[in-house]
């Protein structure tokens, strides 16, 4: 998958939360399941300058 | 209190010293460096502001390396309760600061019986995107596709 796949669909209505995969168990369309809390295994918030 | 985000810029050569706002001259923002934001006893996530989404591929090449990650999109506002006629906005970016993910504690959807907290609880591995969507819901959090993918970061 690129990159750009990642985000042709996006607008500076949304953002997007990068997480390190280490930090969860499973992750399908909508479903994540966490091994802890979502705040430690965010990496990064992005979004468009307002 | 407002909150301070570094605007990526790409980075060229020649171009670095245009790439410098006020505050990084001043030495406030160590250029090249997102601005870290969140409540104050926690974790506070790098946030980076993209001139546009065509520069992610850049910014996550800079910040991850060669690191695998996975990604998950949101709307940075929504309405509850539409259908009372008082909407209330909400802001899921202050939700996504302060705890990592867009899923706040109200939302009526989120928390509708059989919706994927359950799955937190009892993983039955079983996508219930569809299935689950709660009639009569009060949130216009339209559950549009949320991107999910593991790719290498170049």
């Amino acid at each position: 998958m690129k990159a750009s796949d990642l985000t042709k669909n996006l607008t500076e209505n949304n953002g997007m939360i990068v997480y390190d995969p280490n930090h969860l168990k499973q992750a399908a369309p909508n479903e994540y399941w966490f091994k802890t809390i979502p705040l430690k295994a965010a990496l990064l918030i992005l979004r468009l300058e307002v | 209190m407002r909150e301070r985000v570094m605007p990526y810029r790409k980075k060229s050569p020649g171009a670095a010293k245009n790439t410098t706002n006020a505050k990084e001259k001043r030495g406030k923002i160590p250029a090249g460096k997102p601005v870290r934001v969140g409540a104050k006893g926690k974790k506070k996530i790098p946030e980076i502001a993209l001139t546009n989404w065509k520069q992610f591929a850049d910014v996550i090449r800079r910040e991850l390396g060669e690191r695998e990650f996975i990604v998950r999109n949101f709307d940075l506002v929504v309405f509850d309760g539409i259908e009372t006629g008082n909407p209330v906005e909400v802001d899921l970016l202050a939700v996504a600061r302060s705890t990592g993910n867009d899923r706040r504690k109200n939302a009526t959807m989120w928390n509708a019986e059989g919706f994927d907290h359950d799955h937190d609880r009892v993983p039955s591995g079983k996508n219930l995107m569809k299935s689950s969507m709660p009639s009569g819901s009060t949130s216009v959090a339209v559950r549009t596709k949320r991107t999910v993918a593991t790719i290498r970061s170049q």
